[in-house]
């Protein structure tokens, strides 16, 4: 019960992540840093040698508290009625609270209608490069999907090779079920 | 740039000097807009000039749904002349979301025009995202001057034609995934 608390808390201020949105577009093209506390997070790429290319990472600053996320918006259409899972491949390091891979799917005024964040299957301190799913249904009213990778507490999160692919019903879903 | 974002809380009084079109701005008081007969150009243009001193800027601006527009690229063109503009004008097109939120602007600050200048033709292009619920354009004046402004028009372009300002619609789909795009 309170783990569920905890969870919806948590759903509550990713929704909010919209006014969030800090100036730093040209970070990475197609993304953007958000979060509680965006300003105590750096984004950006580099080129990691594990991976022979270029990664993303999400570093805390100084004594960072809240949290942050790179994050991306596109819209539903595409997706609507269908399954779909998410892999992104990630590595961690130092991370003293959780860091998560998140999928939200949001309906008309970004009315929250399923959602995962990896909060009971976090990432927390060193990790070697791992792939990590979460498969969810979106519904036919969905307007924009929205993800991306959080951290919260202090840490560094890399991150690579994003991707997005419709799955067939059998797949079970990894995220709650959110009732009208 | 913010206080172009806030300018439908400045709309005011003067209504009908020029028809369908409102004067608004930071400092709506220190201006006055209308229309002219002018030589240079064939017919009347309209006029944005300060009548007083202080700080600030006003605007001729106008708003409409861009219904026909939506998920195009679009320019904006017009023609202006400038006369003792000491601060900096230029010509604005800013594209509007639900709840007001801002999906694409240009005001020309980075190409302002300032001074004195002739009728000189001026574009703006903007991406109009599907999720747009309205277009707002005119020309500002900061500061002291006298603006005219003429056959402002709008066209849908090729999406080959530069963009001069920021949109961010939606992305339709997940992109640069794989951080490589740079």
């Amino acid at each position: 019960m309170r783990t569920t608390l905890k969870l919806i808390l948590i759903a509550t201020v990713v929704c909010g992540l919209y006014a969030f949105k800090s100036g730093n577009f040209e970070g990475i093209k197609g993304w953007s840093l958000a979060g509680s506390n965006p300003q105590n997070y750096n984004m950006g790429t580099e080129k990691n040698p594990e991976r022979n290319s270029t990664v993303a990472f999400l570093k805390s600053k100084k004594d960072a508290s809240g949290f942050g996320t790179i994050m991306q918006s596109f819209s539903a259409n595409n997706y609507l009625g269908k399954r779909i899972k998410l892999t992104g491949t990630i590595k961690s390091s130092g991370v003293n609270s959780w860091a998560g891979m998140w999928l939200r799917v949001d309906g008309d005024n970004n009315r929250m209608l399923g959602f995962d964040n990896m909060q009971k299957r976090a990432i927390k301190g060193s990790t070697e490069w791992k792939q990590y799913s979460i498969v969810l249904d979106v519904p036919t009213e969905s307007k924009s999907l929205n993800y991306g990778v959080l951290m919260d507490g202090q840490g560094s999160v890399w991150i690579d090779d994003f991707r997005f692919e419709v799955v067939t019903n059998d797949i079970e879903t990894t995220g709650m079920i959110l009732k009208k | 740039m913010l206080l172009v974002c806030s300018l439908y809380s400045f709309k005011t009084l003067k209504l009908d000097e020029v028809k369908s079109w409102f004067l608004a701005g930071s400092s709506p008081k220190n201006y006055e807009i209308g229309t002219e007969n002018n030589t240079e150009r064939t017919g009347k243009v309209a006029y944005l000039k300060s009548v007083k001193t202080g700080s600030g800027f006003g605007t001729i601006m106008q708003t409409f749904i861009p219904t026909s527009y939506l998920g195009k690229r679009v320019r904006l063109t017009g023609y202006i002349k400038s006369n003792k503009v000491n601060d900096w004008a230029g010509m604005w097109f800013r594209i509007d979301g639900e709840n007001n939120a801002m999906l694409g602007f240009d005001n020309m600050q980075d190409r302002a025009i300032k001074g004195e200048t002739p009728w000189t033709r001026y574009a703006i292009v903007l991406d109009i995202p599907i999720e747009s619920k309205a277009i707002a354009y005119g020309v500002l004046l900061s500061g002291q001057g006298n603006v005219w402004l003429d056959d402002l028009k709008f066209e849908v372009v090729d999406k080959s034609m530069p963009l001069t300002g920021t949109s961010q619609g939606m992305l339709k789909e997940p992109t640069n995934t794989n951080f490589e795009d740079n």
